[in-house]
């Protein structure tokens, strides 16, 4: 913009009137020094502010007077919206019932426990005190049935005689 | 105590916010008319703009302890109203639809103006609404708020929660609307059609 004969744009002037800083330095210079570019953005200038005036102008009066609504601020727990405190309420309550319900269950757990544990002691005492084990026992090692004497077993299974077969 | 008006306006926001009435009724009174005028801009009819404006100081009073930064709450109120005044376009639209409400505005502007203010009043926001339906939402939204709604650069962005280039470019795109509207800039002029 050396050439003081070229004046600036529409588009120039209008980013003028948008914001003067934006503009480069010489178009800034340019401005400053031509008064014909500086009339233009004048008179635009003039014809925004009349739009202003204008529609104030023509806009009624106001009758009402504002009502408004005083509250004192509150803590700020008290600004949780609703929702969020019947939520948390909720998990509150849920979390409390289930430590009730888990403990009682752990207890349970124990006691049986301990039976279990005290009915295998016993059985376990039992063991060790009888010299030769329950019948329950003897029946797995088939040890149970030795009152099957020979005598038994001779009639169940007879031997041959040796006079016999020859 | 400073004199800088944002640090005035941002005391008494605080001093508002907990919970003094003087203070409240002093935001009210000096941003009371400004949202109403706010409001008829938007192409809202007079008795509308009144309803509208109550609400939008309901809720600045009902929120304002939400309101974190004190200085912005100029943008902060500025944005309650154009939320108000979107709602309530959409609600007359779809009331349109089942013709249950008439989209037509057929009041006159008030009892301090007379014929001939009636006359160039309708005349004025005939040609100001014809150029703004030529804009997009956006560039329609940074030119009422920028040269009727008086808010700088800084606070068009703070309100729209836009970066100030984006304001910038709707803003520009929008004078070029303005400049290509001969209707309304003659008016402006002076010289009625």
């Amino acid at each position: 913009m050396k050439d003081k004969s070229i004046h600036l744009s529409e588009d120039q002037i209008l980013l003028s009137l948008v914001d003067g800083n934006d503009l480069s330095e010489d178009i800034k210079t340019h401005l400053l020094a031509c008064p014909e570019c500086r009339r233009k953005k004048t008179a635009f200038v003039l014809e925004l502010d009349r739009l202003g005036e204008k529609a104030k102008y023509f806009t009624p009066d106001l009758k009402q007077k504002p009502v408004l609504r005083f509250r004192k601020p509150r803590d700020s727990f008290f600004r949780l919206p609703v929702f969020a405190a019947c939520v948390a309420l909720v998990l509150i309550i849920a979390l409390a019932l289930s430590l009730v319900l888990f403990t009682d269950s752990s207890k349970q757990m124990t006691a049986q426990l301990s039976t279990e544990k005290e009915e295998y002691l016993y059985l376990l005492d039992e063991i060790l005190e009888e010299p030769y084990l329950s019948d329950h026992y003897l029946d797995i090692t088939a040890a149970s049935n030795s009152y099957f004497d020979d005598e038994f077993v001779e009639f169940v299974v007879p031997l041959e005689d040796p006079l016999n077969s020859v | 105590m400073t004199n800088d008006p944002v640090h005035k306006l941002s005391n008494i926001v605080e001093s508002a916010r907990s919970g003094n009435r003087v203070s409240m009724e002093e935001l009210a009174s000096f941003f009371y008319n400004k949202i109403f005028h706010m409001v008829y801009s938007r192409n809202v009819s007079r008795m509308d703009a009144e309803d509208l404006t109550q609400e939008i100081f309901l809720a600045m009073s009902k929120n304002l302890y939400q309101l974190k930064d004190t200085t912005s709450f100029k943008a902060w109120l500025y944005r309650i109203a154009l939320n108000r005044i979107k709602d309530f376009h959409r609600k007359k639209n779809f009331l349109s639809l089942f013709s249950l409400k008439s989209t037509e505005d057929t009041e006159s502007l008030g009892e301090s103006h007379n014929a001939l203010d009636d006359v160039m009043g309708k005349e004025f926001w005939y040609q100001f609404h014809r150029l703004t339906r030529q804009m997009s939402k956006k560039e329609r939204e940074v030119f009422i708020l920028r040269y009727v709604d008086q808010l700088g650069i800084r606070e068009l962005a703070e309100t729209l929660k836009n970066s100030e280039s984006t304001v910038k470019t709707h803003l520009y795109r929008a004078l070029k609307k303005f400049k290509e509207a001969p209707g309304l800039r003659s008016f402006l002029k002076g010289n009625l059609i």
